[in-house]
């Protein structure tokens, strides 16, 4: 279209494809727009019809849960109503024991919202909006009822059902009128990323992909597996198809998370094997990989299109896998004439690590054939989505809370101003609201934007507008314009934060009542105590720890290096599966607010990696000491080993590492004499020999320097965080 | 094919069709079927108090008591009441006397000639003996007044009732025109129900109705006594100078104002108890 | 059957925990249907769910009234 010179010479042809292209990119956003002021309006009629205290609250509710896909509403919904009734019930409890003193009140109060902000921030997926809910509702019910106690209960049933009724509205309207389930998207994303995968998969097991096309992506990935488990959560609300098949999604997810590790674990290995200059070893691998290659995908560039498509692909692949350790094998009898011991173990760790991939490979696969299939249950338990939760943030993110409702309540106090409560509620949902952004600030910026355009359009429209109208209708009329321009803003993804705060605050401040009063001085009053508490909330991000500071950051990073604790004292069962996801989530984390052009997304990935390797082979390892028939003795050198390894992960230093590297040795001495013992079953020697390719892959990382700087890194602040320094 | 999409379609058609029915059903249920959750028993209140002034010597009845009519509330201290009918009786007597006096001379005097007596000492002494009769009249109704005092301080009571409020002690001022307690009539207890305007046309003088009372116990019955004719027009009070003060402008959306209807109750089992300003709810049975 | 309900000293409607019991009957109708892939042969899966939803409720209404 772009190439089209003039709009005179198109010809018919070409308006059709410019106005099929206009109605696929326009269309489903205006019906967006349409079904939204709809269910708006129908729940602030409802609301009046039945006499509700503030019927705007209702209306606001549809604003804040609508989204697109009736999932997304739904799940919004829930942990809106569940977190509203929490933050009831709190309210009710703390007017119970401080109504007498004002200033107890509130800093009870504020230690509530501080609470909730800490949880919100601990969650960052939609859990996290309950406990945006829990603080903000204890809030609006609250500051009223630190004036009249004695009206606290009727607020609060009637703010329930307020809210209840903008949920209804908003969810009966998405799921009932056009609706566009999450569902088809999900299975489009799914089908998306298998393929996707797959090409990946076979470029880089031919050779195809440089480094720098494999880390990007990889962190593309990261963020497939986020949104995967996002879509999957809130899908389970939408129909009991996607409930059904909730388990087997996570196991997918699980299956997709653990082979694109193990994929970037055998890069690594060959990336170093290649630098050490290996090329026997490499040579024989590459045979191998070609072998899988093939067997992934038999035609060049042909792919399967759904999950029922790559039905043969699991026969393929399994029996690839009984069949790799014969070639292996055969592999390594060819090597042995040419090749020195340590290349040996080299090329038995890459070997081992093509086993696990093959095997996460048949897994993924399995699990996505299995999704085609209606009505059956998951061929294993699934294991859930574990996201790392990050105390320290939290708590910075409560206290922040707890800060900008205590002056705000000072303030309020001091000065008796009657908006002062708006003010600190205000102050009090953005803390909650944006405790897990990335750039809190900036996106306050934003919705400040909107709302200065939402007040002024609150003005227009209430002062100007509905005086001029009667009845309902007209009311309807009259405010839909205003109403569209504000979801309007919100459909395109750069605006939405200002169409959001244009929205709230156009549906706050219009402050329709059953009985119209038109008066411009608490339109005034109120516009200006949400911009007020904006701004404090803004201060409060910008003063109390930014997030984008260096210290946060190095925090997070280093937090990164520490997940390595986790695999060397975590539980052994299922502590695989947790130490990767939420090493993951933690990833996404750091990525989301990482700076790409500098850089630091790459740093931050090889970190990723070296962590992900050396907590799996501390693990294997971990599994090789819990065998069974091993001495005494060398169990105490694993286990002297392991606790070597967890130190130098703490802090690490030149000598540490060394006293890891002999702790290695030492231990990989004695798996290799317990190797010899007699008496061992198949499963044993397994799990022995996992242990030893486990020792000589720590022993590769720790040898390997670039390895170790990576990790070390964030001891010199000078590469650890190369954003930061423009963020603020 | 077509088959199975027909069936599809007729599926979602017949369910959705069968869900507006109920839903419409219900709504006329709720919005239109006389019914409403917002009734209060109400029943006369009598507040008693003392027709004379004085020190309470003694209240026979405890709160919440049930009294007959006529039985004690409490007793004013009689002695100054008694003293002043004694006092009066006295009163009376003088004037008897006097009067008796007057009247016997006038008599006499009348009988005279005029030769004995001027006709002017007759009328004179006529004149005196009519007024000394009038001031003995005077003297006997203050001397019933007296007695009427005496008897009012027994405070009695007017109904049959529940003694309610009871602020009064032996030892207390009781000053005259001042309530000390409240006699709930026990005759009296009826329903107001507080009905939206629109479930009043499907509503009849004399329709059969059940209460059920907020504190449980077994369905009451009654029927509609009679409806309320006026109520405050709340939107456009009335101003100064008897000038209307209009709003002007109106609901967005306008709500049935609410109207009260009085129940009377058929009968009262035994063992319920009512009071005043219970809260119940109250359902009409329309008869057709 | 009353036609308000006692929870805890406070009064509601029965009509409130109806519709929680008539939310509840229909998840687990819900997803017995859609085990069943009963949804195939509708033809707005969430018009039914819907309806279905508003005949369990209304009909506990108006068993009620």
């Amino acid at each position: 279209m772009s190439a089209t010179p003039s709009v005179a010479g198109w010809s018919g042809a070409a308006w059709r494809d410019a106005w099929r292209v206009w109605v696929g990119s326009e269309v489903p956003g205006w019906i967006f727009v349409a079904k939204t002021t709809f269910a708006a309006l129908l729940a602030l009629w409802i609301a009046f019809r039945l006499g509700f205290d503030s019927p705007r609250s209702s209306m606001l509710t549809v604003f804040i849960v609508a989204q697109p896909q009736t999932g997304l509403v739904l799940a919004k919904s829930f942990y809106r109503a569940l977190g509203t009734i929490a933050g009831s019930l709190a309210t009710l409890l703390l007017v119970g024991l401080f109504a007498q003193q004002r200033e107890l009140f509130l800093a009870a109060l504020s230690l509530w919202v501080g609470l909730c902000t800490a949880g919100a921030a601990l969650y960052r997926n939609f859990r996290a909006y309950a406990f945006v809910l829990a603080g903000y509702t204890a809030c609006l019910i609250g500051f009223p009822s630190a004036l009249h106690p004695e009206t606290v209960f009727n607020t609060a049933v009637f703010r329930v059902s307020e809210v209840m009724l903008g949920i209804l509205c908003a969810g009966v309207v998405t799921d009932l009128v056009l609706p566009q389930a999450l569902g088809a998207g999900l299975v489009t994303m799914i089908r998306g990323s298998y393929r996707e995968f797959l090409g990946f998969v076979t470029g880089a097991l031919r050779g195809r992909l440089d480094h720098g096309s494999m880390e990007r992506s990889h962190d593309h990935f990261v963020a497939n597996v986020i949104a995967l488990e996002a879509q999957r959560d809130a899908a389970y609300f939408e129909s009991p198809d996607a409930r059904v098949r909730s388990d087997r999604l996570r196991l997918l997810n699980a299956g997709y998370m653990s082979s694109t590790t193990s994929i970037h674990m055998l890069h690594q290995t060959m990336q170093r094997l290649r630098r050490r200059e290996c090329h026997h070893a490499l040579q024989r691998l590459a045979a191998l990989y070609e072998a899988l290659a093939i067997e992934l995908m038999p035609e060049e560039g042909v792919m399967p299109a759904t999950a029922a498509e790559a039905a043969p692909l699991v026969q393929r692949i399994a029996a690839f896998r009984d069949d790799l350790p014969r070639r292996i094998a055969a592999a390594r009898a060819a090597l042995e004439h040419t090749a020195d011991a340590t290349e040996l173990l080299d090329f038995d760790s890459a070997a081992e690590l093509l086993q696990r991939f093959t095997e996460e490979m048949h897994e993924y696969t399995v699990s996505y054939v299995a999704l085609a299939r209606p009505g059956t249950r998951a061929h294993k338990p699934a294991p859930p989505y574990v996201a790392h939760a990050d105390w320290i943030t939290a708590a910075l993110s409560g206290a922040r809370a707890v800060v900008a409702l205590l002056s705000l309540s000072a303030f309020w106090i001091a000065t008796a101003w009657p908006s002062g409560a708006g003010a600190a509620t205000i102050a009090c949902v953005f803390c909650c609201l944006f405790a897990s952004a990335p750039a809190p600030v900036l996106a306050l910026r934003g919705l400040s934007i909107g709302f200065v355009w939402g007040l002024l359009a609150a003005f227009i429209c209430g002062l100007l507008v509905l005086p001029q109208l009667d009845g309902f209708l007209l009311l309807a009329a009259g405010m839909t314009p205003f109403i569209m321009v504000g979801i309007k803003l919100v459909t395109n993804p750069k605006t939405a934060g200002i169409g959001v705060g244009y929205s709230i605050m156009f549906g706050n401040i219009i402050g329709v009542e059953n009985v119209t009063r038109f008066d411009p001085l608490p339109i005034l009053n109120d516009g200006f105590a949400s911009l007020l508490g904006a701004s404090v909330a803004a201060l409060v991000f910008a003063l109390l720890v930014p997030v984008d500071s260096r210290r946060l950051r190095r925090h997070l990073v280093r937090s990164l290096r520490r997940q390595v604790l986790m695999a060397c004292f975590g539980g052994l069962g299922g502590l695989r599966h947790r130490f990767e996801n939420s090493t993951r989530d933690l990833l996404g984390q750091l990525l989301a607010g990482a700076d790409r052009v500098g850089g630091e997304d790459r740093q931050l990935l090889g970190r990723t990696l070296s962590v992900l390797e050396t907590g799996h082979a501390i693990i294997d390892l971990r599994e090789a000491a819990a065998i069974g028939t091993l001495s005494v003795g060398s169990r105490a050198a694993l286990n002297a080993c392991i606790r070597g390894l967890a130190r130098l992960f703490e802090k690490p230093s030149e000598q540490l590492r060394r006293q890891a590297l002999e702790g290695v040795t030492r231990a990989t001495d004695r798996i290799e004499t317990a190797m010899q013992a007699e008496g061992i079953d198949t499963a044993e020697r397994t799990g022995l020999r996992r242990g030893r390719v486990g020792l000589h892959l720590l022993r590769t990382l720790l040898l390997d320097d670039e390895t170790f700087r990576a990790l070390s890194a964030v001891e010199n602040p000078a590469i650890a965080a190369p954003g930061a320094s423009h963020a603020a | 094919m077509n088959a199975k999409s027909l069936l599809r379609y007729v599926l979602t058609a017949a369910i959705f069709t069968i869900a507006a029915l109920v839903a419409i059903a219900l709504w006329r249920h709720y919005m239109y079927s006389p019914w409403t959750r917002d009734g209060r028993i109400r029943a006369d209140v009598i507040s008693v108090a003392p027709d004379v002034s004085g020190i309470v010597v003694d209240v026979p009845v405890l709160e919440n008591q049930l009294v007959h009519k006529g039985d004690v509330l409490f007793h004013i201290d009689a002695e100054r009441y008694r003293i002043a009918l004694v006092q009066a009786n006295a009163a009376v007597d003088a004037r008897k006397a006097d009067y008796d006096l007057k009247r016997r001379e006038a008599a006499r005097r009348a009988t005279l000639s005029g030769v004995v007596v001027s006709s002017e000492s007759q009328e004179s002494s006529a004149s005196s003996a009519s007024a000394a009769a009038a001031l003995y009249q005077e003297a006997q109704a203050a001397r019933d007044t007296a007695a009427l005092n005496l008897q009012r301080t027994e405070v009695l009571a007017p109904v049959d009732g529940y003694v309610t409020n009871l602020d009064v002690h032996p030892g207390d001022y009781a000053t005259a025109g001042r309530a000390l307690l409240a006699v709930i009539d026990s005759h009296s207890f009826r329903i107001n129900g507080y009905f939206e305007e629109t479930k009043l046309p499907r509503l009849h003088v004399g329709d059969a109705v059940s209460i059920h009372l907020m504190s449980g116990g077994p369905i009451l019955r009654g029927h509609v006594e009679s409806l309320a004719r006026g109520i405050t027009d709340r939107d456009n009070p009335s101003g100064p100078r008897l000038l209307a003060d209009v709003n002007p402008t109106f609901n967005w959306v306008r709500l049935a104002q609410r109207v009260p209807v009085r129940i009377a109750f058929d009968q009262i089992p035994d063992g319920v108890v009512l009071a005043s300003g219970m809260t119940c709810t109250v359902i009409v049975k329309p008869h057709d | 059957m009353p036609r308000e309900i006692e929870l805890f000293g406070f009064f509601m409607p029965t009509l409130l925990p109806m519709f929680l019991l008539a939310f509840g009957l229909q998840w687990l109708l819900d997803s017995v249907l859609g085990r069943l892939g009963f949804y195939a042969h509708v033809w707005h899966p969430s018009l039914f769910r819907f309806s279905l939803f508003v005949c369990l409720f209304g009909a506990m209404g108006l068993f009620l009234y």
